[in-house]
């Protein structure tokens, strides 16, 4: 639904040139939107989670029967008897107990050996392929896959149904051809104190969408998020107040993310794609003193969540997909840690997942430079989770169409 | 774009609040009215040269380098992120200053993995002592730096068990730019930055862990060291372009052109890579005047809150200030990776557009812990009697004297029958939030 003339004035923003300009305000946002047409409630949601840094998946998914492992990580590989099973031949690295607890319950689809062709061992270039899932740099034109996506889910122009929950940077992955996506990391630093004598947020409103003399796209695309942040600051305060639960989250930042998530969801804020992240995971030294304790914030983080979920029934409505820009070298190196990698398992979590480990163990006798090969390329899961799980054309996003992985029920 | 020949003042193009504000955005954060006028006295190559050389620190300053002892004792980031916010509000040498959070953003070192704010200030330091030097001197001192050298895992790295971290990069993010090295040349590297420690927050170099042996780096072979290894990057023909084009987009255009890169670059190569000298000729050229080149750039947090505040001579409270600056998306000595800041578009989102409304609303009300404008000041410099001298005022001086009229109908429906005071206040914060003022 396209916003009408009536439901902009009755908004506010009488005497201001926003028509004219071609400015909307997300709907889903706005504050009209709830009265007037909630936003479905049965929708399904995409939750991402990013795993900076290069997560190491050979200890996160560990091929504990596997004596090429052993040999490669004298210091860092998990003990077999340590390891927690999850098939004959793939366990999960022991402060994970949460994702073993979700993976013993149907919950849990581990999928092998996700990369792209002629990988890239550079952070950013190859995280951005994975944002874009645009091979040619020159090609890309700072749109990522989720903020296409959104883009085809929300109204034309107007509504972007995705929200960053995060203090790190908007990622690519989000970025749109219009209006920013909303992005917070705790709302009650979400909040306007809206200055100057006048004081008053229809005031601010004026000055904010005044016509600029010379208009440029950067000059309308920070206008129109500015009128967005304006228009959001109570709408996603009022939604995270409503949402609150008194459920137990682990304190770490993460948990506290998946939480705020979880109570925007719950509130019927009306977005369908979340996107957070966790950094630290370019583990080139003294791995072991950091990477586990990553691990455990994911796992007790992400069973918190969906124990939060469950108990208000809103599981099944939530996909949760863990990616990184690549794993990590097979061989351990000399400083007690592991060097930039390339294919790695990708996780999805929810009632909706096809459950187990799917593709094969990898092979650490047949590496590719001194990595794991790949055997998926992970636009095929994007393809299937756009297809299967958001209902939108994986081809318009991903600018081809990719076989679609059976990841999903 | 046009080129780097020097603009000239011209009727087409004139020395005026429009081009004048322009320079002192660029490269002084923002500037006061007196300064402005300053500027328009005395025409764009002695402001030009008065902001490369910078003027004698003021008292106000000074008092902050007498504090850096104590400062780095309390250990604290905190203090030490409030420090350099006043050291960018109060220097007389603006450039200088801007230049430092140029390079903590290309050279992009955290305190979360170095975890120590004192080998954090001795960085900024480093990066004061080089602000506009030469690049090649800079980058020898960076490689040996102790925060860089923890950063990247220099530490770990020792003959026979080299870190391929610092190598890879150097190669890709401080001074060649991706495409130019293979990974064979990033191993090969590795070997030559072995034997450097840090003791006591200092660098030290242990010859018996460093691999004095032969390597092949870029096509050249032999017993390289560190120094080898800068030397050869400065010598590679990507070096100068990459560094050109970095500095184009901070100071001219986000996209500059192939031919103001090669131009540029070669100024640098002719010139020892001299940063001054590059930006002398950059700041004095057709294209940094152009047309295209105005209000092209999405201010920084750092560029938003320090030209606030440079140019209404504002108080700020720096450790709050350094808050402020994390909300709207860019902490100190924090950057979120190596790579720096992304900077454009990505500084804007909603999250961050409200830190900066409330950063404004928190400026111009007046009386707040945080830092505040001094509003009698304010008024009996500008000689501001009523709305009408508020609002010219707060155009001409965060806006360039060019609000747009829809704009200034606003503000001055705004401020009408409001007493002067009050009017300064809401016509200021009208302009900070604004959305043209988020460009540089």
């Amino acid at each position: 639904m396209r916003m009408t003339r009536r439901e902009l004035m009755s908004g506010g923003l009488k005497g201001c040139t926003l028509l004219a300009s071609g400015l909307s305000v997300p709907r889903f946002l706005s504050r009209s939107a709830l009265a007037l047409d909630g936003p479905q409630t049965d929708a399904r949601i995409l939750v991402v989670l990013q795993l900076t840094g290069g997560n190491d998946g050979l200890n996160t998914f560990i091929p504990y029967q596997d004596d090429a492992y052993y040999r490669a990580r004298p210091v860092l590989a998990v003990p077999r008897g340590q390891v927690l099973r999850l098939t004959d031949d793939c366990g999960v690295h022991p402060q994970m107990q949460g994702i073993k607890d979700l993976f013993d319950a149907g919950w849990v689809s581990v999928v092998q050996g996700v990369g792209y062709p002629n990988p890239n061992r550079s952070h950013f270039e190859s995280m951005d392929l994975w944002h874009t899932c645009c091979t040619e740099p020159k090609a890309r034109d700072g749109t990522g896959w989720l903020g296409r996506a959104a883009q085809r889910l929300g109204d034309a122009g107007a509504a972007l149904p995705a929200v960053h929950v995060d203090s790190a940077e908007v990622p690519l992955a989000l970025g749109t051809s219009g209006v920013a996506v909303p992005s917070l990391h705790h709302p009650d630093e979400f909040r306007l104190d809206a200055g100057g004598e006048g004081g008053k947020l229809d005031a601010l409103r004026a000055i904010v969408s005044a016509s600029p003399s010379r208009a440029t796209d950067d000059l309308l695309f920070v206008q129109r998020t500015t009128l967005t942040a304006c228009d959001q600051a109570e709408r996603i305060a009022q939604a995270a107040r409503q949402g609150a639960s008194g459920a137990s989250y682990p304190g770490y930042g993460l948990g506290e993310h998946l939480r705020l998530i979880a109570n925007l969801i719950s509130a019927n804020l009306g977005a369908r794609i979340y996107y957070t992240s966790l950094s630290g995971f370019d583990t080139h030294a003294k791995q072991r003193n950091h990477h586990p304790q990553l691990l455990a914030q994911i796992g007790q983080s992400l069973k918190a969540f969906f124990d939060d979920l469950a108990a208000r029934k809103l599981a099944d409505r939530v996909l949760v997909l863990t990616f990184s820009e690549f794993g990590r070298r097979v061989h351990e190196n000399y400083s007690e840690g592991t060097d930039h990698g390339a294919a790695a398992p990708m996780m999805l979590v929810g009632p909706g997942v096809a459950p187990g480990v799917h593709g094969a163990a990898p092979n650490l006798t047949d590496l590719d430079d001194g990595d794991v090969r790949m055997q998926l390329d992970f636009r095929a899961v994007y393809a299937s989770v756009l297809q299967n799980w958001l209902q939108v054309d994986p081809s318009a996003v991903l600018g081809r169409s990719y076989p679609l992985a059976r990841i999903l029920r | 774009m046009s080129s780097l020949r020097p603009y000239v003042p011209s009727s087409a193009a004139p020395w005026d609040r429009r081009r004048t504000g322009h320079l002192l955005r660029r490269a002084a954060f923002g500037a006061t009215e007196a300064e402005v006028r300053r500027a328009l006295a005395d025409g764009p190559e002695a402001t030009v040269g008065r902001l490369i050389s910078g003027e004698p620190q003021p008292a106000a300053y000074l008092e902050l380098d007498a504090l850096f002892d104590s400062l780095r004792a309390t250990g604290s980031v905190e203090n030490a992120r409030g420090w350099w916010v006043l050291r960018l509000v109060r220097s007389a040498h603006p450039l200088a200053t801007k230049m430092t959070v140029f390079w903590h953003d290309h050279f992009a070192t955290s305190v979360q993995k170095v975890d120590n704010a004192g080998l954090m200030l001795k960085q900024l330091r480093l990066f004061e002592s080089h602000a506009l030097g030469g690049f090649g001197p800079l980058l020898e001192a960076i490689s040996k730096d102790p925060a860089m050298i923890l950063w990247l895992d220099t530490h770990l790295s020792r003959k026979g068990a080299p870190n391929e971290n610092y190598a890879r990069e150097l190669f890709e993010l401080f001074a060649l730019g991706v495409g130019h090295y293979t990974e064979r040349d990033i191993q090969e590297a590795a070997r030559a930055f072995t034997g450097w420690r840090v003791r006591d927050g200092a660098a030290v170099f242990n010859p018996g862990i460093f691999d004095d042996g032969e390597k092949s780096v870029l096509g050249r072979t032999g017993r390289f060291g560190a120094e080898d290894l800068v030397r050869l990057v400065l010598e590679h023909e990507a070096c100068a372009p990459f560094l050109a084009r970095k500095l184009l987009e901070e100071f001219v255009h986000p996209d500059p052109s192939a031919e103001l890169v090669a131009a540029l670059a070669k100024v640098l190569r002719e010139a020892d890579y001299s940063i001054a000298e590059a930006l002398r000729v950059l700041l004095c050229s057709e294209a940094f005047f152009s047309d295209e080149a105005y209000r092209s750039r999405i201010k920084s947090p750092v560029e938003y809150a320090v030209g606030a505040a440079r140019a209404l001579g504002a108080k700020l409270h720096g450790p709050q200030t350094g808050a402020a600056l994390a909300k709207m998306g860019q902490k100190l000595f924090e950057p979120p990776s190596v790579k720096g800041w992304d900077g454009g578009r990505n500084w804007i989102n909603s999250a961050t557009m409200l830190a900066r409304m409330n950063a404004a609303a928190v400026l111009t009300r007046g009386d707040s812990a945080g830092g505040a404008i001094d509003v009698a000041g304010l008024l009996a410099g500008g000689a501001i009697i009523d709305a009408t001298g508020a609002c010219d005022f707060a155009f001409n001086l965060l806006l360039d004297g060019d609000p747009g009229e829809a704009l200034a109908r606003a503000v001055r429906e705004q401020t009408a029958g409001q007493d002067a005071a009050s009017a300064l206040r809401t016509s200021l914060y009208a302009a900070l939030v604004s959305p043209v003022y988020q460009l540089a």
